[in-house]
């Protein structure tokens, strides 16, 4: 009879797998594979083709009668272009020439731009192709010299200087196809820095280096032309170049450094609560199992959401941050946390509890599923963080298509991260009071903190308002449940000692008067619940607006390159701020770094953009894969000429310091071009 | 409570939530796939279908409108002196200019190269029809709204006497092709 009300966990984790993956593969399906094109700071064709859209058949649809244009390459694609520092004096220019299209010799020009420190040496030309009896330029009937294939072309550089240096090569080129018709002269200009010239080493320069046989295409060298490279390029550098072991060393090591930022902490709750909830006959065995579960679904998860993200330029994490999953997940927890003060207890017939504790196994199993289902969710939806690690696999992925190494460093990233949930759920499982009184308060604990983790999903989709009030609630709460107000200490007796209530309801009053001071920073309009009071401070103090930036918000391309323009007209730097609603480290940047006064002063310089990424929407979606941006929080800088200085890319949280040498490194480039 | 119905409890959370999902996705599909076509899946800009208007110099320095030449059959040709190809078809080109003038076909040539190259390079091929210098931004948004989405070169419409584009191609044309074309527009009785 009771049988029929046991509670079987299989059949339901596996109608609830199922119904996941029914939302999760048409989701799949829709992903559009990444092309993420080679780095360049500008890309100036001579004359802008870009007019039309990308769209193959536009000309087969209008006119039936098309029989040339339906398949005719896209000359970025027809010629493949990469430069690189091969060593302080020398350059190495590589053009990958698609089958069945050539370039024309005599088209190549190169020059460099506005420098009087460094100048082109003479390039030796690897021998081309001589097309006889071809129509010159001229009119006149003669040979003309071609490439295909691959053309590899060393350009020594004569220094003046020895410092490092930048510098911007100007390379024009025009080539056509078999099939009878011709590119448009391309031009590019590229942004190179040379490094400085020790004095020990002799310079190549004398001997100008022949264009060697071409070797194999290296796909990953678009990476290379800048060499003071961003954090995140300089990881994805690594992984083409590091051994694997290293590579796991490196990425575990730096996931334990992302442990302990605001992304990870709300982590640690719902870890320690799933341990807390499995009653007082936990283990440290069992609390380390499931602490080990969570962590290897969620380093798993964070794994296939980056190779999913590399591979289609789908980001699976800014997926999930809708209202209706946050809301949704914000309201498992507020459940889950009134199931830690025991609201939820459900008296089971002592027979079925009995069947229950014969069970176990069973139970057990299906609990560790839960766990792992947890986990995955966790790294999904809790924590959409992106890093300079976590960027620098996912270019890598982008680039070189290889799952594995970047994959591999992903997952290790994510165990590093779960290092010390791992501990930490352990120990939870150690400590944790067998029965008791002392477990009722230690559920509550975690209770109030659920909750905390329930209000800082919510804050991604509430206004700050709200959630300020609601965080004010929480903390008043709990400080009067503590005792903030007991008069009579009999009435705190589910303590053990008279002491313990005492400090109780010492903790109970802080938390209720700093409650109380959110409630009355909300009033006031404050957003930030580390610093309720703030406004009413400023409101006095005189230097207000140094501290107030303003972003010119940013919707989609055309926006984007139009605001571009406006700057490069004026003359001033852009910033551009990948923002969303979703992104802890986003907030923290917003609060923590811009908000400086020496920081805010410096960015009044700047025509700063905002892109906010919130709404995962297809204009958002093509705006992060033209620019190549991974995820929130990603910052973009453009120097007065309108340049991406791309090595100067921030992703993820940077702290005031380190904020501001960064911004001195880049006005000393704007400066030197 | 009891870790069993605490996992129930979850299990049900989540069933939920993955319900609340598939409802959100039912409702607001249609929504989302408008927003999709919208942008992500490139929407054509409109394209010409008929001659349209526009002012270029010719090698002469001469401004001359496209609407002049409505009436005839007219092949607009696109081309620069650094394409080979279409420095190939010149000729022929010519050769049909010479034969169908009266049938009113009229060649129209543009040139999107540097100006001396292309008066030079004009005068040498002794060509017989009007060559219009194309290093003007009117041109880009003129090739693209013609369908030549990365200016590649040779590029030749054909306009029937109405303006109604008839063909389009990127690649040498023929003067078999061009005959094949029109052939229908040209009186045979002559």
């Amino acid at each position: 009879m009771h049988q029929q009300h046991q509670l079987k966990p299989q059949p339901y984790i596996a109608l609830l797998l199922y119904i996941t993956l029914l939302y999760i593969i048409p989701t799949l399906i829709n992903l559009k594979p990444l092309r993420i094109t080679p780095i360049k700071d500008a890309v100036a064709a001579s004359f802008s083709i870009d007019i039309l859209p990308t769209n193959a058949n536009l000309l087969a649809a209008n006119t039936n009668s098309n029989p040339f244009a339906t398949e005719i390459l896209p000359p970025e694609q027809a010629y493949r272009f990469n430069a690189t520092v091969k060593a302080p004096d020398q350059l190495r220019l590589n053009w990958n020439i698609a089958t069945g299209t050539y370039l024309y010799k005599e088209s190549f020009k190169l020059e460099l731009g506005a420098t009087t420190n460094v100048t082109l040496g003479p390039i030796t030309w690897p021998a081309a192709i001589i097309k006889r009896n071809t129509i010159r330029p001229s009119g006149e009937i003669g040979d003309i010299e071609l490439y295909r294939n691959t053309l590899e072309l060393i350009v020594p550089l004569q220094r003046i200087n020895k410092a490092a240096t930048q510098i911007k090569l100007i390379v024009k080129y025009q080539g056509c196809a078999e099939r009878g018709f011709c590119y448009p002269p391309i031009t590019k200009r590229i942004l190179l820095n040379l490094p400085a010239i020790s004095e020990g080493t002799p310079l190549t320069l004398p001997q100008n280096v022949a264009a060697p046989e071409s070797t194999a295409p290296n796909t990953f060298s678009k990476i290379a032309p800048k060499q003071p490279l961003s954090a995140q390029d300089h990881l994805a550098t690594k992984l083409t170049t590091g051994n694997l072991f290293g590579i796991i060393i490196t990425f575990l090591g730096l996931g334990l450094l992302l442990a302990f930022t605001p992304c990870v902490f709300p982590m640690i709750p719902i870890l320690s609560g799933i341990i807390v909830g499995q009653g007082p006959d936990i283990t440290p065995i069992k609390a380390f199992r499931l602490s080990l579960i969570y962590v290897l679904a969620m380093a798993l998860t964070y794994t296939l959401a980056g190779i999913l993200a590399g591979l289609f330029g789908q980001n699976l994490q800014a997926a999930f941050q809708t209202p209706w999953i946050i809301g949704s997940f914000a309201l498992v927890f507020i459940a889950l946390a009134l199931a830690m003060f025991d609201l939820y207890e459900i008296q089971l017939p002592t027979a079925l509890q009995t069947k229950l504790t014969i069970l176990s196994n069973k139970q057990q199993s299906g609990s560790l599923i839960g766990t792992a289902i947890m986990g995955a969710l966790s790294a999904l939806i809790v924590s959409p963080c992106i890093a300079p690690p976590l960027a620098g696999a996912l270019i890598y992925i982008g680039q070189t298509g290889d799952a594995f190494i970047g994959g591999v460093a992903l997952f290790a990233l994510g165990i590093g991260m779960g290092i010390p949930l791992l501990i930490i759920g352990t120990s939870a499982g150690q400590f944790l009071p067998r029965a008791g009184i002392w477990m009722n308060v230690v559920k509550a604990v975690f209770g109030v903190l659920l909750l905390g983790v329930a209000i800082i999903l919510l804050e991604r989709i509430m206004p700050a308002f709200i959630t300020m009030l609601l965080w004010g609630t929480l903390l008043v709460c709990t400080g009067v449940y503590m005792g903030a107000f007991n008069i009579n200490t009999h009435s705190a007796s589910i303590y053990d000692s008279w002491g313990w209530a005492k400090l109780s309801q010492g903790l109970g009053l802080v938390l209720f008067i700093y409650g109380a001071m959110i409630l009355v920073g909300a009033g006031v309009g404050s957003n930030d619940p580390l610093r309720p009071l703030q406004p009413i401070k400023y409101t006095e103090s005189t230097n207000i607006n140094n501290s107030h930036i303003s972003f010119q918000p940013i919707n989609t391309y055309t926006e984007f390159t139009q605001a571009l323009t406006n700057a490069k007209q004026q003359k001033r730097p852009v910033l551009v701020d990948f923002y969303a609603d979703w992104c802890v480290s986003c907030k923290e940047l917003e609060q923590k770094t811009f908000a400086a006064p020496k920081v805010a002063q410096i960015l009044n310089n700047f025509v700063l953009l905002r892109i906010d990424v919130t709404a995962n929407n297809a204009q958002n979606i093509e705006l992060m894969q033209k620019l190549n941006i991974v995820g929130p929080p990603t910052i973009l800088f453009y120097d007065r000429n309108g340049m991406e200085q791309r090595h100067l890319r921030i992703v993820g949280f940077m702290p005031v310091q380190q904020f501001l040498n960064h911004i001195a490194k880049l006005q000393s480039n704007i400066k030197a071009i | 409570m009891k870790p069993k119905s605490l996992f129930l409890f979850i299990l049900i959370i989540f069933a939920g939530l993955v319900i609340t999902l598939l409802v959100y996705q039912k409702l607001f599909k249609s929504r989302k796939n408008s927003t999709y076509s919208e942008s992500l899946i490139p929407q054509p800009i409109q394209t010409y279908s008929k001659l349209p208007k526009f002012d270029l110099l010719d090698i002469n320095g001469k401004l001359q409108a496209s609407n002049q030449w409505e009436g005839k059959i007219l092949i607009l040709n696109f081309w620069a002196t650094w394409c080979g190809p279409c420095l190939r078809e010149i000729p022929e080109f010519i050769q049909l200019q010479e034969e169908l003038r009266s049938q009113g076909l009229q060649f129209v040539g543009i040139a999107i190269d540097e100006h001396e190259k292309v008066r030079n390079f004009a005068t040498k091929t002794k060509i017989n029809y009007p060559i219009l210098l194309g290093d003007d931004p009117q041109v880009l948004r003129l090739l693209a709204r013609l369908g030549n989405r990365f200016g590649a070169l040779p590029f030749s419409i054909i306009f029937a006497p109405d303006g109604v584009i008839i063909h389009r191609g990127v690649g040498e044309l023929t003067a078999d092709t061009i005959r094949t074309k029109i052939a229908a527009l040209i009186p045979t009785s002559k």
